[in-house]
């Protein structure tokens, strides 16, 4: 039986969720459910729609060529470690990183093998609890400054040795005049951004 | 004297309302008995009788000039026949013409729907062209509106353009 994620939103190419450009999936359902979160839409397991972990894979290698990797962001991704790791698998067979969020902590995610697994397989992960007290919107790829950054692949090494703060945003706009807003706006200028379309 | 009774097959006679005509044209008179027509004669008669396709026509040869009879009620039976026939053919003809022209209004019908359907077609593309101008437009006063608002945020702008979509890309530094 093919195994099934299920998934809030896609983005195929993002330049702010993670270093290079990013085929970004925002897994639907979040268990941790954190104070102040900005993804709140995607908390419930009911939203989104289910995909088939192959059928995802063949939809992100239509853009291999245009990508250096993908980004696993919520939702929770490690609510779904069973397609997480398969997912995480299958990519890095076909030379395309991943980066990996989860608001679980180092100590919650050390006592389950599988997202330890996941944590592990990774090449990036971001990962503890979104803390609304510590949100910082200038900690490139981090929405505050408990959460930490976990480089399993040297090729990515230059993220601990930055210091650069940085805040980025992208605002993806399609022919019909739809808007999406990704990266880490801060609330004042969203509220702004949705001022101009009236 | 011998009565010789004589038989004959009229093949050409299927008809009997032709049949009919034809006797009473000749001015002979007859009458009807089940299937049978008699021409009443003399003290005899020559008689018609209907079979699967064909009439019989039986007269008394004691007579011969029932034979001859016989021979113009044939006669002119294929006269009516070839009249019948003719009829026959201009009805046809004239179907046929009523079809063609119930054919040919049809197809101007239909011709006249698709020239209004094409121009409705034509006046919904004209506006739905509109519409999107006035959406490229709106999308292109919202783009820079979003931009505007950005750097008076402090945000360095990048327009990327990819595919059908838009990106704007915002990047601050502290």
């Amino acid at each position: 039986m093919n195994l099934i994620i299920r998934i809030g939103d896609i983005e195929p190419c993002s330049t702010v969720e993670g270093p290079g450009k990013r085929f970004t999936i925002w897994v639907q359902g979040c268990s941790i459910r954190c104070k102040g979160c900005w993804n709140k839409e995607l908390w419930s397991f009911n939203g989104g729609i289910d995909f088939d972990v192959e059928e995802l894979i063949k939809k992100i290698l239509e853009y291999k060529n245009n990508i250096d990797g993908i980004t696993l962001v919520g939702g929770e991704p490690l609510d779904q470690v069973e397609a997480i790791l398969y997912l995480i698998k299958r990519v890095k067979e076909k030379n395309l990183s991943v980066m990996l969020y989860t608001g679980y902590t180092l100590e919650q995610i050390n006592k389950d093998p599988l997202k330890w697994k996941a944590f592990k397989e990774a090449d990036i992960v971001v990962y503890g609890p979104f803390i609304e007290e510590k949100k910082d919107l200038f900690l490139r790829w981090r929405g505050s400054s408990n959460q930490l950054i976990q480089v399993n692949n040297p090729r990515y090494e230059f993220i601990n040795n930055t210091s650069d703060r940085i805040n980025e945003v992208e605002i993806h706009m399609d022919e019909n005049g739809e808007i999406k807003i990704t990266g880490y706006p801060d609330k004042k200028f969203v509220e702004e951004v949705l001022k101009c379309l009236k | 004297m011998s009565t010789l009774t004589r038989t004959k097959i009229c093949k050409n006679i299927r008809k009997v309302d032709l049949l009919k005509k034809a006797i009473s044209e000749l001015g002979l008179i007859f009458k009807e008995k089940g299937s049978r027509i008699i021409i009443p004669y003399k003290q005899t008669s020559l008689i018609f009788e209907k079979q699967t396709n064909y009439y019989v026509a039986t007269f008394n040869n004691d007579f011969p000039e029932l034979n001859q009879k016989l021979l113009e009620i044939e006669q002119k039976y294929d006269e009516i026949y070839k009249l019948y026939l003719d009829e026959l053919k201009r009805k046809r003809e004239a179907l046929e013409r009523e079809k063609i022209l119930k054919n040919i209004i049809e197809q101007r019908k239909l011709e006249e729907e698709k020239a209004i359907l094409e121009k409705e077609i034509r006046e919904l593309e004209k506006i739905k062209k509109l519409e999107e101008k006035k959406l490229m437009q709106k999308i292109e006063e919202t783009r820079n509106a979003i931009e505007e608002r950005a750097k008076q945020s402090g945000f360095t702008v990048k327009r990327i353009e990819r595919g059908n979509k838009q990106i704007i890309k915002l990047v601050r530094r502290l």
